[in-house]
C-alpha cells in the first residue's frame, strides 16, 4: 500500500512548469498509489503549491503528462469558503458543482457535519466561525465529493497545536474509514511522521526530490509518542535541515 | 464614529422634515402663491390631482417608462460589465463609448433623442438608458475585476461551471458592486426620465410638470415635484434597497 502500486491513482510524467524567470518543476515524475498518504515537506517557495495546483488542473504544465482521477478534494491553506453560504451549503458545494441532486447533497453534508462535530454550526455562515471551524468545513467540503484523491496544502498552518492535532486525528480517522490516497503538503515534521506512508523532501528551483522516506505501519495506529513515529520525525527533521543547508 | 439608536434616528429624521416644512412655510408666507405656494396649497393641489385621477394616470405612465429604462439599463449595463470584466482586452474598446455616454450632459442626449425619435415614450426611455446603463456597466465591471482569485480557483478545483458558478460564486460576490450601480442607476432613471418627459413627451409626470408651469399653476408644479420624489423613493427604497437587504441577509447573521 505504501509504495506506488501497479496501477497508480495519480501519475506525473516528465512534468515541467515555469513561471516567468523561474523554473519551478523540471521533468518531474510522481506516482501515488491506492490508499497511500504522501507527505511533501520542503521550505517555503520550493513549488509545493504549484505541484498541487498542477495536480488539481488549476495550472497547465508546460510539458509532460498528468493522469489524475476525476474526483478531487482540495483543502487550501486558507478555508476559501463561500462567505454567503451556510456551513451546510459550503460542504455541499462540490456536490452541487457535480450536479448532485439537493436531497442527496443534504444527506452527504449532514453526515459530514456529524463526523466533523459541526452540528451546532450547520446553518451558520463562515464569518460566525472560528478559524479552526472554518478549516474543518473546508475539509468536510473536500470529503463530501468522495474524492479519489485528496489534496491538502498546509491546511492547518494557521491553527494552534491542539487544533492541528485534533484535525490531523480527524483526517486519519476519515482515512481509516475510507482509505483514499492523500497528498499532504506540510512544513510540520511531526505531522508528516504521524500520517505519511511516504515523505518526499523537496528543495531547489527547479524543485528536486532531496529524499524519499517511508514508514509502513498504518497511520491509523500511530500515536505521536510511539517510538517509530518519534524516530521517523527525527529522521525527517535531520533530512530537512540537511536539504536546507546543501545548495543544489 | 458614534452611532445613534434607530428610535433617535427616526426622531431626528422627523425633525429634519419639520425644519424643511417650516422654512418652506416661511417662504410661502412671504412670497405670493404663484412663486412659492404653501405646503397646504400644495397638498390641496395634490388632492385635486388625486381625486381627478390625473395623478395616477401620469404617475403610472412615468413609472412604466422609468421601470423599462431601469430594466434595460441593468440588463445592458450588467451584461456588458460581465462580458468585458471577463475579457479585459475588450475594455479599451468599449470604454470610449462608456465615457462619452457618462460625460456628455444628459440634456444633450435628450436633444439628440428629440431629433431622432420626436416626442413620445422612446425619447425619455432612450435618454435614461444612455445615462444609466454606463453606471451599471462600470460597477459590474469593477466587481468582476475585484473577484477573489482564490475563491475562483476553489470553484474551478471542484469543477463548478455554468449555473452553479454564476449563482453560488459570481453573483453573490458581485452583489455589493451591482447594488452600488443600481442605486445610482435608479436615481438617474427617475431624474433623467422625468426631464425627458418635460421636454420630449405628451404624457407623464414631466409633461404634467411642464404644462402646470405654462399655466402658472405653481401649486401643481410643487405637487408634481413631490410625485417625482415619491417615484424615486419607490424605485430606490422600495425596489433596490429591498432587493439588497434580501441579497445581503447573510451578512447580518450573528
Amino acid at each position: 500500500m505504501m509504495a506506488p502500486a501497479d496501477d497508480p491513482v495519480l501519475t506525473m510524467r516528465n512534468v515541467s512548469k515555469s513561471f516567468p524567470g523561474r523554473p519551478v518543476l523540471k521533468d518531474w515524475n510522481l506516482d501515488v498509489g491506492e490508499g497511500e498518504i504522501l507527505c511533501i515537506l520542503g521550505p517555503s517557495g520550493c513549488g509545493k503549491t504549484t505541484l498541487l495546483n498542477l495536480i488539481a488542473g488549476l495550472l497547465v504544465p508546460d510539458a509532460g503528462e498528468i493522469r489524475r482521477p476525476a474526483r478531487l478534494g482540495y483543502v487550501f491553506q486558507e478555508p476559501r469558503l463561500l462567505p454567503w453560504r451556510t456551513v451546510r451549503e459550503n460542504i455541499a458545494f462540490g456536490l452541487k458543482a457535480r450536479g448532485v441532486r439537493e436531497e442527496e447533497r443534504r444527506q452527504v453534508a449532514g453526515r459530514l457535519i456529524g463526523h466533523m462535530g459541526l452540528e451546532p454550526f450547520a446553518d451558520h455562515y463562515p464569518h460566525q466561525l472560528s478559524g479552526g471551524m472554518r478549516q474543518r468545513v473546508a475539509l468536510a467540503r473536500a470529503l463530501a465529493v468522495d474524492p479519489e484523491l485528496l489534496l491538502l496544502d498546509e491546511p492547518f498552518k494557521s491553527l494552534d497545536v491542539l487544533l492541528r492535532l485534533e484535525l490531523v486525528r480527524l483526517l486519519v480517522e476519515e482515512w481509516r474509514i475510507s482509505p483514499r490516497p492523500i497528498i499532504f503538503v506540510t512544513h510540520e515534521v511531526q505531522e508528516a511522521a504521524l500520517v505519511a506512508h511516504r515523505v518526499l523532501i523537496m528543495r531547489g528551483s527547479p524543485a528536486q526530490v532531496a529524499g524519499a522516506f517511508t514508514l509502513a505501519r498504518s497511520p491509523a495506529e500511530r500515536r505521536p509518542e510511539d517510538p517509530d513515529v518519534v524516530h521517523f520525525a527525527a529522521q525527517l527533521y535531520q533530512e530537512l535541515l540537511a536539504a536546507a543547508q546543501t545548495r543544489p | 464614529m458614534t452611532s445613534i439608536s434607530p428610535v433617535e434616528r427616526v426622531w431626528r429624521y422627523a425633525l429634519g422634515v419639520a425644519a424643511l416644512l417650516a422654512i418652506w412655510s416661511a417662504l410661502a408666507a412671504y412670497y405670493p402663491t404663484v412663486l412659492v405656494p404653501s405646503p397646504l396649497e400644495t397638498a390641496q393641489a395634490l388632492a385635486e390631482l388625486a381625486s381627478s385621477g390625473e395623478l395616477f394616470r401620469q404617475a403610472g405612465v412615468s413609472l412604466a417608462r422609468i421601470l423599462i429604462a431601469f430594466g434595460i439599463s441593468v440588463l445592458v449595463g450588467g451584461t456588458a460589465g460581465l462580458l468585458v470584466g471577463f475579457r479585459p482586452r475588450w475594455h479599451p474598446l468599449i470604454q470610449p463609448a462608456v465615457s462619452l455616454a457618462m460625460s456628455a450632459p444628459p440634456i444633450s442626449w435628450l436633444v439628440l433623442a428629440l431629433v431622432w425619435f420626436g416626442t413620445g415614450s422612446v425619447t425619455p426611455i432612450f435618454t435614461s438608458v444612455v445615462v444609466s446603463a454606463p453606471v451599471v456597466f462600470a460597477n459590474v465591471y469593477e466587481g468582476v475585476r475585484a473577484l477573489d482569485p482564490d475563491l475562483l480557483a476553489m470553484a474551478r478545483a471542484y469543477g463548478a461551471r455554468g449555473r452553479t458558478l454564476f449563482e453560488d460564486v459570481y453573483l453573490p460576490a458581485l452583489t455589493p458592486h451591482l447594488f452600488a450601480g443600481l442605486q445610482v442607476a435608479a436615481s438617474l432613471s427617475v431624474r433623467v426620465g422625468i426631464m425627458g418627459e418635460l421636454l420630449g413627451s405628451d404624457a407623464g409626470v414631466g409633461y404634467a410638470l411642464a404644462l402646470s408651469r405654462i399655466y402658472l399653476e405653481t401649486p401643481r408644479v410643487f405637487a408634481w415635484v413631490l410625485v417625482t420624489v415619491t417615484l424615486l423613493a419607490l424605485l430606490e427604497a422600495g425596489l433596490v434597497r429591498t432587493l439588497q437587504r434580501r441579497a445581503e441577509a447573510w451578512k447580518r447573521a450573528r
